[in-house]
């Protein structure tokens, strides 16, 4: 636990105990941005606080986040998305087809950024023709602040926005039995969800899902090409590829750190946190705590017990994580068998410029042996 | 040896099922709970003690039969 007078000033937590600790007191570590009668503004997930769409229910607190998590909760669950596995490797085999008679390819771009994408927005039931444009408007959200990018970001939320808006009103006219109907008809608090309520919580499922799972998938497959000596046993043993699953999690940690804020003056560690003082909370570096994880800096694909916290802790854990595991074993699985000479151009592979809260690559050559679609 | 899983501090991880299967399941909304009335058979005890390091909560706990009030109130045996 420590004060740094970086970005106006923060405190952030570092080793497992306490990053746990204050995930799981969500009643003294709120998530939502915050409104004092004076008009000050505080609170929420970003450090230094900055001016971007609302996302729920990430950005919500009790009471209001039972409400939205309860609307959507059901469609994530390990059960819910084990029923989508077949789908999602369906989705995996079209992106292939789509690369394997060329020998090379993006990673992130060809391969990473449209499985991911197409496999969320088949969740949401959104069209998936501009599954690469969700990609990387997602990645440039990740990184594109304060680059020559923001232009680019600047026209590419709008015009995701525009895409959620689009959707909910065909689903407001005609319902489906998806996931965005399910949003658009439901219920908060006995009221329906508003249209900004709607967006928030569509446009979360969006981000939360996209830029991270694919900056895990580009960073265990550089790693992979690296070190092949456990391929044959990731293809093959469905029990080490859930262990490999969980310490790539671990290892990468794709969301590196995340801010929470004080609600009132409240005792951490041996501090008093100030109300309205931000909170940075480091993933990242408490999966690497050495007091929990023997030889953290390593990577042990059979590493278990794993208590990592890549997809965070209390009741904010990631909603995604059972659909970010299906569409990494699922991509990790078909590469393997497709592509089994696969080699990463690491020299070439060129990370986030700006790697802040969320960890990934811009794009990441690829070559194999070139071969057959599965379908024409 | 008993084991025990707290459903107000499970958020639902999953870490628990990959290390011990044979003692915990999942609720439809995907929580776990212990199979059956918690006891853990001899050979399983190492088993129990990964699904206890396995939990980012700390949500799983293992006791001994006479020591039920510790374990209740967050002592592990």
């Amino acid at each position: 636990v420590a004060w740094t007078s970086a970005n106006g000033g923060h405190w952030v937590v570092t080793t497992h105990a306490v990053v746990t600790e204050v995930l799981q007191r969500a009643g003294d570590f709120c998530s939502a941005s915050r409104t004092d009668p004076d008009g000050t503004e505080w609170g929420g997930l970003r450090i230094p606080r900055r001016e971007f769409y609302r996302l729920l229910p990430g950005e919500a607190d009790q009471p209001e986040w039972n409400e939205y998590r309860r609307l959507i909760g059901s469609w994530f669950t390990p059960s819910a998305i084990d029923k989508r596995r077949a789908a999602i490797g369906a989705i995996v085999d079209d992106v292939l087809d789509g690369i394997i008679e060329r020998g090379e390819a993006d990673l992130v771009n060809d391969v990473a950024g449209p499985i991911v994408a197409s496999a969320t927005l088949d969740l949401l039931g959104f069209d998936r023709t501009p599954d690469r444009q969700y990609a990387h408007v997602a990645h440039l959200v990740a990184y594109a602040s304060g680059t020559e990018l923001e232009g680019e970001l600047a026209t590419g939320m709008p015009w995701m926005k525009s895409q959620i808006e689009d959707e909910i009103a065909r689903r407001m006219t005609a319902p489906t039995d998806d996931l965005t109907s399910a949003v658009v008809h439901g219920s908060i608090s006995g009221r329906p969800p508003t249209r900004e309520e709607m967006v928030a919580i569509l446009l979360q499922i969006l981000l939360g899902g996209l830029d991270t799972t694919s900056g895990l998938i580009a960073y265990a497959m550089s790693y992979l090409s690296e070190h092949r000596e456990d391929l044959d046993r990731l293809r093959e043993d469905d029990h080490f590829r859930r262990t490999a699953t969980e310490e790539f999690v671990r290892w990468v940690s794709p969301i590196g750190a995340m801010a929470r804020a004080a609600v009132a003056d409240v005792a951490l560690a041996d501090h008093t946190i100030e109300r309205r003082a931000p909170v940075l909370v480091a993933f990242k570096s408490a999966n690497r705590d050495d007091a929990i994880f023997a030889d953290a800096d390593s990577v042990q694909l059979d590493r278990a017990p794993n208590p990592h916290v890549g997809f965070g802790a209390g009741v904010h854990r990631c909603l995604g994580s059972h659909v970010a595991r299906a569409v990494f074993q699922e991509t990790l699985v078909r590469i393997l068998t497709r592509m089994p000479d696969f080699r990463i151009d690491t020299g070439r592979a060129e990370r986030y410029p700006f790697e802040g809260t969320a960890l990934g690559y811009v794009a990441m050559p690829m070559s194999f042996t070139a071969g057959p679609r599965l379908h024409t | 040896m008993f084991i025990t899983v707290d459903a107000d501090k499970c958020q639902g991880h999953t870490q628990c099922m990959i290390v011990a299967p044979e003692l915990v399941d999942l609720t439809d909304a995907g929580h776990a709970f212990a199979k059956g009335d918690g006891r853990v058979p001899t050979h399983l005890k190492e088993t129990a003690s990964m699904a206890m390091h396995s939990c980012p909560e700390g949500a799983i706990r293992t006791y001994e039969a006479d020591d039920e009030g510790a374990a209740r109130t967050g002592g592990t045996s």
